[in-house]
């Protein structure tokens, strides 16, 4: 890759992340009804066979939105291969992750520094429209907002929200400190509650005054909504129509929305959730690649729904992350660049 | 005899100090129909946050968790709803029984049961 972002990099810096998520505890959300370790597993085979295409299909990166999208795509290296083709998939994979993260962030790719700037974003652009779309909303009423922005896509895009959410920033500008919250295809077709949903998108701009908490690789924030001096937002309707935020009314319909998905959801057998899943997980590719992502065929369905009723095959998976959570933090970043490392796949893995 | 009070400590992960009754709902009962009914100004106790958990959140007055860290979602929620949340405290957490009342710390990450 030359002066690139190297493999071995891009392995500790994902590794690095993932030591920090487990510190002080297993981040187990969301989706307690499916392992997802081990839903994972299962899709891993058809997902990075098809990410692994990119490299030759896809070569104009800046197609590409969400980089936490392609950091979460990340965990599917952690799955079970069988077979070297396999194998090779998951290098090429690898490779291609690395460099579409390495496009889409900016210098400080892994946000070791605590800043998460994206490529190609311009806040002068953004708020050059700061006077249409100035907020008059309080704290509170902005934390509750975003709260419920977070639930309503942990929801609908149950396994990578990321392919929904991106909080980026600090961006300099007028003496402020900008972080951007961007919650985008909100009403997806896959559940009867985001159906009718009334809005695409929805973005808020937050000066923070210089208070600016971190941020990490997988876009996981230590801030908070509350607290700003100034703020923005405006939304993308369904029709595409942009129109100023009205916090009110969007509480409202999430809250709405919410209590719809709840019921949806508690209703939904598992095997049909599990169907679910995987079409959210296609939809989500093929949103954040603009459509470039190759069609969910019935087949790899029932090929995902055997697999998952296949528990021996997820034995490894599991054995191999409870061992890291005993170790120290050095310890379990060695052993994490290990399992996700695809260089290993040959060296008994399997 | 006066009971003693017991403290335990996590992470800290939302800032804020409020007095409520323990209000247990383990993520596995929080989706769906839960017959567990969000009582106001209770103190939320639970093995992790769902995302099931949302209504619940809105009317309680703190959070405490099994699982997770400062980062983990749930410690995030808090944080945007404004309401003191400590993580990671463990098994322990267990030994608080649901209507107990309780006082937790966010700022220093304690949750005392009085």
């Amino acid at each position: 890759m030359g002066q690139s972002l190297s493999l071995d990099e891009f392995l500790q810096g994902i590794a690095s992340s993932m030591v920090a998520r487990g510190n002080g505890g297993n981040d187990v959300w969301p989706a307690p009804r499916l392992d997802l370790d081990r839903t994972l597993c299962c899709l891993a085979p058809t997902l990075l066979r098809d990410v692994a295409s990119f490299s030759e299909t896809l070569p104009h990166l800046e197609l590409l939105r969400h980089p936490s999208a392609f950091a979460e795509l990340s965990y599917y290296l952690l799955a079970r291969p069988t077979g070297s083709e396999q194998s090779i998939q998951w290098q090429a994979a690898a490779e291609f992750l690395c460099r579409a993260i390495e496009h889409m962030r900016g210098a400080d790719v892994f946000c070791e520094t605590g800043n998460r700037l994206q490529s190609g974003f311009s806040i002068e652009e953004s708020l050059a429209v700061l006077d249409t779309y100035r907020l008059d909303a309080d704290g509170a009423a902005v934390g509750t907002l975003v709260a419920l922005l977070n639930v309503y896509v942990e929801f609908l895009h149950f396994a990578f929200v990321a392919f929904s959410k991106e909080i980026h920033g600090p961006y300099t500008f007028g003496g402020g400190s900008w972080v951007i919250y961007e919650f985008d295809w909100l009403n997806g077709s896959h559940f009867d509650f985001s159906r009718a949903f009334p809005l695409k998108s929805v973005q808020i701009g937050i000066d923070l005054a210089g208070k600016v908490p971190g941020f990490d690789f997988h876009g996981r924030y230590s801030g908070s909504a509350r607290h700003f001096r100034s703020i923005w937002g405006r939304c993308t309707t369904a029709d595409g129509a942009s129109i100023p935020l009205n916090c009110v009314w969007l509480t409202r319909t999430l809250l709405e929305a919410i209590r719809e998905a709840t019921h949806e959801m508690a209703a939904c057998a598992d095997d049909k959730l599990l169907r679910l899943l995987a079409v959210s997980q296609y939809q989500g590719l093929q949103n954040v690649t603009d459509g470039a992502f190759p069609g969910l065929e019935e087949d790899d369905l029932g090929s995902f729904i055997a697999q998952y009723s296949d528990s021996a095959a997820d034995e490894w998976l599991h054995q191999s992350l409870s061992g890291l959570r005993t170790l120290s933090p050095q310890e379990r970043k060695s052993q994490l660049v290990a399992l996700l490392d695809p260089r290993n796949l040959s060296k008994g893995r399997r | 005899m006066p009971r003693e009070a017991t403290e335990l400590a996590g992470i800290a992960a939302s800032p804020g100090r409020a007095t409520g009754l323990a209000l247990w709902l383990k993520a596995a009962d929080a989706s769906g129909e839960s017959h567990t009914i969000p009582r106001p100004g209770s103190i939320l106790l639970t093995d992790f946050v769902t995302p099931s958990h949302i209504l619940f959140l809105l009317e309680v007055r703190g959070v405490a968790t099994m699982t997770g860290g400062a980062t983990s979602h749930g410690a995030s929620l808090s944080r945007d709803l404004g309401i003191p949340c400590v993580c990671g405290l463990g098994s322990s957490l267990e030994r608080i029984v649901d209507g107990s009342e309780v006082t937790i710390d966010g700022t220093h990450g304690t949750i005392t049961l009085t």
